[in-house]
């Protein structure tokens, strides 16, 4: 049994002017160790699921329907108190902007203990020795030392790994991380993501990373799913999604970005935009833009074909 | 910690379909929300003050010692007051001196408050600090004590107490209007003009007026509760549009030493006066929201 | 030979720090800028990358003259660009436009799209209102928007069609250069490819030139024949971009580009460089290079003598105590030149 699997879950919000599927039906799983990235443009989604998994989800958004089961226990059917168990202890979070996830008045020590002295009850030196432990971890320098600075004390990328040291002061098993690299000045996201690996090999974490660099993906991940407008439309082992994409959408994506060890002449694009989440087609949603479009795409929603063992399409080409 | 969507703006998308990341709701269509009970009041207001003769066929000043603190009744149906006047035509007549006041303050300073508050804002520099040092003094002052000072020294009227307003009413459009400004100097949009050769002059008048306009128009709301306030305490101390003349402010005077007796003459203008200051701060508010682009577009 | 269209030469610009409101005293400045020398050819794509910090945008904002360089020249057609001298000033903001990063800042969100591309031409030619609109008419079209765009408000497009607009504008009076700041990095992949292919054809059709900042090496890559890496505020390399890619002269280039993460999971980077630490603070400049406290080859002579920039190949510059040409260049200028 996978350590998270999500099943249909479907994340809605309602609005006055209708109501926006932003995660629709979407079913993925995630085994100990391994990490699965979820690649997608903004508004795809993507954010979404991550933030769902944690059911931290605010009016006017809702969980709808699914589950999702972690360690074979549905999350959606726990109570409040019981989920606070799960946050931050055995599933935790990395966001992108380490600026907004640091609170600028609190110590670095206070805002990394706060995990460990809520979850394992932890206080005094003892708990002090677990942050040293934490930032010497996610390798802050002189950790000792910096226990009473405060975050503008940190530049960015130090700012990050204490932003990781949070997420993983507790030792979860399962680490999402939202594009969490995305602020970084590319010798520094170098630096963090081998930290990230490093600590994954040696603690067997797993995560699901969001992003929409395939940089990124080709680097940390083992396995990928794409998402376009709520829904996950390819998923496969990151080999696959290169060499054998199948989705129109995920091979226009792979070809439309330039690639740093080539010249290209022209980068081939995806013309138009994706559909407003108000007003969805009915059938595929990439539709609008497909260059092999159908006239089933339009009225009828593909279903999951499997193409290999990893890999699984949402295109009527491929029933 | 709490889970946004970060960067990701939602748009609307010029044809077809906006892109929002789902984002956070679009005001939940606050436009449809209009604040139907400050604005039929302040409609009803505004619409007493014009047309006042037309509603009321008694003269506002027209003095009938028989009929004197006749209590509400059909033909006088906000009752009558120590000089037998209507109470309702003089309510009717007082609101045309609080629209008048109100309005010609605000618009007095908030010109100059918005034009100190630009140049101060956009030029900077030594232009920045001696306005703003200058707007400091004029926010220390008290507003009714200076308005008193004033119109002591000049003489009360309509005018005079416009002016009076004005004086210390231009420095909190100055000074909010300036911090806003701060912000849009920095915008991408500003440096564009200038590289496509605009002057300081078209940049303070094409590009910065008006993004300051929403903030404009939401103190300018909030002013105008602020000044029909600040005239009836003007006139009840006596220092506003003198008397025979009606007003709000003199009608809750005249009244004061009749209120266990004859109750009317102060409570009425009381309340009108409760009501439109009460739902002019409503509609500020509902304006603030409304034009607020952050909880219009996420 | 006649001057190349835009030069900049040794131009350096710090900002004053100060304390104190009344008593303001100057409590050290920051360098963001110094000693940039680099000149763009007529119809030339210029690519200007480094991290940030690197002092890539300020050298953008001398060129565009919104920071005024406090040593050194900029020239555009061979005259300064600060002198007030009318007609020529006109010239140059006819001819240098700019389109930034983020497609939401750029556009005044009170003005009519048609006012926003219009005002280039309203403020620096006597052009007719109708001659205008024709120009707008036209570059709306030139950069793929639906014809009805002009009387539209920006709050109406999404981001890619935003950074449209502002290409649109940038290019209404036809400029001989633009200088594009990031100009697809607030862009989504869908739309990013969009607005690269749309660059890449205009400079196509209108031969004008680009000085392209990013931090993204993939996209200069697509879009410039020439490079310029910047850390701290200087230039440490400068060449033909496929030159600067196949054989990277400087440390620091070296380790951006192999900490450029290629996509596909077969292409592995060479020699994968992992810089220690985090690029300085601008108020305290190493002594020497200022790459040497993160360079895997500092020698002691880096620590002390600022590197000059010297052609190591043809046409392919660093500043690097590698080579010996750069240390023999190097040594003639005093090492107490920092300060």
């Amino acid at each position: 049994m996978a350590l998270l699997e999500v099943e249909n879950l479907s994340t809605h919000f309602f609005l006055r002017r209708g109501t926006i599927k932003a995660v629709d039906h979407v079913s993925f799983s995630i085994e100990a160790g391994e990490t699965l990235g979820l690649v997608g443009e903004s508004g795809s989604g993507k954010s979404m699921v991550a933030s769902s998994l944690l059911r931290l989800i605010a009016q006017p958004g809702r969980i709808v329907g699914g589950a999702i089961r972690f360690e074979g226990v549905n999350l959606l059917s726990l109570d409040e108190k019981q989920m606070r168990s799960y946050r931050g202890r055995r599933m935790s979070m990395i966001l992108q902007d380490p600026l907004s996830s640091l609170n600028p008045v609190l110590t670095i020590e206070d805002q990394v203990g706060e995990g460990i002295a809520i979850h394992d009850k932890l206080s005094g030196a003892a708990l002090r020795d677990r942050v040293i432990e934490v930032l010497k971890l996610v390798g802050i320098p002189a950790a000792e030392k910096r226990l009473r600075d405060y975050p503008h004390h940190f530049s960015g990328g130090m700012r990050q790994r204490v932003v990781g040291a949070i997420a993983l002061a507790c030792r979860p098993q399962f680490l999402i991380a939202d594009e969490p690299t995305t602020s970084l000045d590319v010798t520094i996201q170098l630096q963090y993501l081998n930290l990230l690996r490093e600590i994954q090999q040696r603690d067997g974490l797993a995560m699901l990373f969001v992003t929409h660099d395939f940089g990124v993906v080709s680097k940390m991940c083992d396995r990928v799913a794409v998402m376009y407008a709520g829904m996950i439309v390819e998923t496969a082992s990151v080999r696959e999604i290169f060499n054998n994409p199948c989705h129109p959408y995920t091979k226009a994506l792979i070809e439309s970005v330039p690639e740093v060890d080539e010249k290209v002449d022209r980068l081939s694009s995806i013309q138009g935009q994706p559909p407003s989440p108000l007003a969805r087609p009915k059938g595929c949603p990439f539709v609008t833009r497909c260059p092999v479009a159908m006239p089933r795409c339009a009225g009828e929603m593909p279903p999951e074909t499997k193409i290999s063992e990893q890999q699984q399409v949402r295109c009527w080409h491929y029933v | 910690m709490t889970l946004s969507t970060g960067t990701e703006q939602a748009t609307t998308i010029h044809g077809s379909s906006p892109a929002p990341e789902v984002a956070r709701p679009r005001s939940l269509g606050l436009a449809s929300r209009l604040p139907w009970f400050p604005l039929a009041v302040l409609v009803i207001f505004v619409f007493v003050a014009v047309f006042a003769p037309l509603l009321t066929s008694y003269d506002p000043l027209g003095m009938s010692l028989p009929e004197r603190l006749k209590p509400p009744s059909h033909l006088h149906p906000l009752g009558t007051d120590t000089l037998g006047r209507d109470v309702l035509a003089r309510l009717f007549y007082g609101a045309r001196i609080s629209l008048i006041v109100a309005a010609s303050a605000v618009v007095t300073s908030g010109l100059i408050g918005l034009a100190i508050g630009i140049a101060s804002g956009y030029l900077g520099g030594a232009v920045d600090a001696v306005l703003m040092r200058l707007t400091d003094c004029f926010m220390a002052l008290p507003t009714l004590l200076i308005s008193l000072v004033f119109v002591m020294a000049v003489g009360p009227g309509l005018t005079t107490v416009v002016i009076a307003l004005s004086i210390v009413g231009w420095s909190r459009f100055a000074r909010i209007i300036r911090s806003e400004v701060l912000s849009i100097r920095e915008r991408d949009f500003v440096a564009l003009a200038k590289i496509g050769g605009a002057g300081q002059v078209r940049i303070m008048v094409r590009h910065v007026l008006p993004n300051v306009f929403n903030t404009f128009m939401v103190i300018t709301s909030l002013e105008v509760s602020g000044c029909v306030l600040s005239e009836a305490m003007l006139s009840f101390l006596g220092a506003g549009v003198p008397t025979p003349t009606p007003t709000w402010g003199n009608m809750i005077s005249d009244g004061m030493p009749y209120v266990s007796t004859a109750w009317w003459l102060m409570v009425f203008p009381g309340l009108a006066l409760l009501l439109i200051v009460y739902s002019m701060n409503l509609f500020g508010d509902w304006l603030r929201d409304f034009l607020d682009p952050k909880l219009k577009q996420g | 030979m006649s001057e190349p269209l835009l030069v900049v030469e040794k131009a350096s610009k710090s900002f004053e720090l100060s304390r104190g409101v009344v008593f303001s005293r100057s409590v050290g400045s920051v360098r963001a800028v110094e000693d940039v020398s680099f000149a763009i050819e007529a119809g030339q794509t210029i690519g200007l990358v480094g991290e940030s910090g690197s002092g890539k945008s300020t050298t953008a904002s001398l060129v565009l003259d919104l920071n005024k360089p406090s040593a050194g020249s900029i020239r555009y057609n061979g005259v300064e660009i600060n002198r007030r001298d009318k007609e020529a000033w006109l010239e140059y903001r006819r001819s240098v436009q700019a389109v930034f990063q983020d497609p939401y800042s750029s556009l005044s969100p009170r003005m009519r799209v048609r006012d926003i591309i219009a005002e280039p031409l309203e403020t620096t030619t006597k052009m007719s209102r109708q001659e205008i609109d024709r120009r707008v008419a036209e570059v709306v079209e030139q950069v793929g928007l639906p014809p009805d765009t002009p009387r539209l408000y920006p709050h109406e497009f999404s981001g890619g069609q935003r950074q449209r607009i502002a290409l649109a504008r940038a290019l209404a009076p036809k400029p001989k250069l633009i200088v594009l700041d990031e100009p697809v990095s607030g862009l989504d992949v869908s739309m990013k490819a969009q607005v690269l292919n749309l660059l890449k054809e205009l400079q196509e059709s209108s031969k004008v030139a680009y000085l392209l900042i990013s931090h993204n090496l993939a996209d200069v890559r697509y879009l410039c024949d020439w490079m310029i890496v910047m850390y701290l505020g200087k230039i440490v390399e400068s060449g033909p971009v496929e030159r600067v890619f196949a054989e990277p002269l400087h440390p620091y280039t070296r380790a951006l580009l192999s900490a450029a993460l290629p996509h596909h999971p077969d292409h592995v980077v060479k020699e994968e460089i992992i810089l220690v630490g985090e690029i300085p603070s601008a108020v305290n400049i190493p002594k020497g290079c200022s790459f040497n406290p993160r360079c895997t080859y500092a020698m002691p002579i880096c620590r002390e003598l600022v590197p000059a920039r010297v052609g190591i190949r043809p046409q392919h510059e660093a500043a690097c105590h590698l080579y010996p040409e750069v240390v023999a260049a190097s040594g003639g200028t005093p090492a107490s030149k920092e300060n």
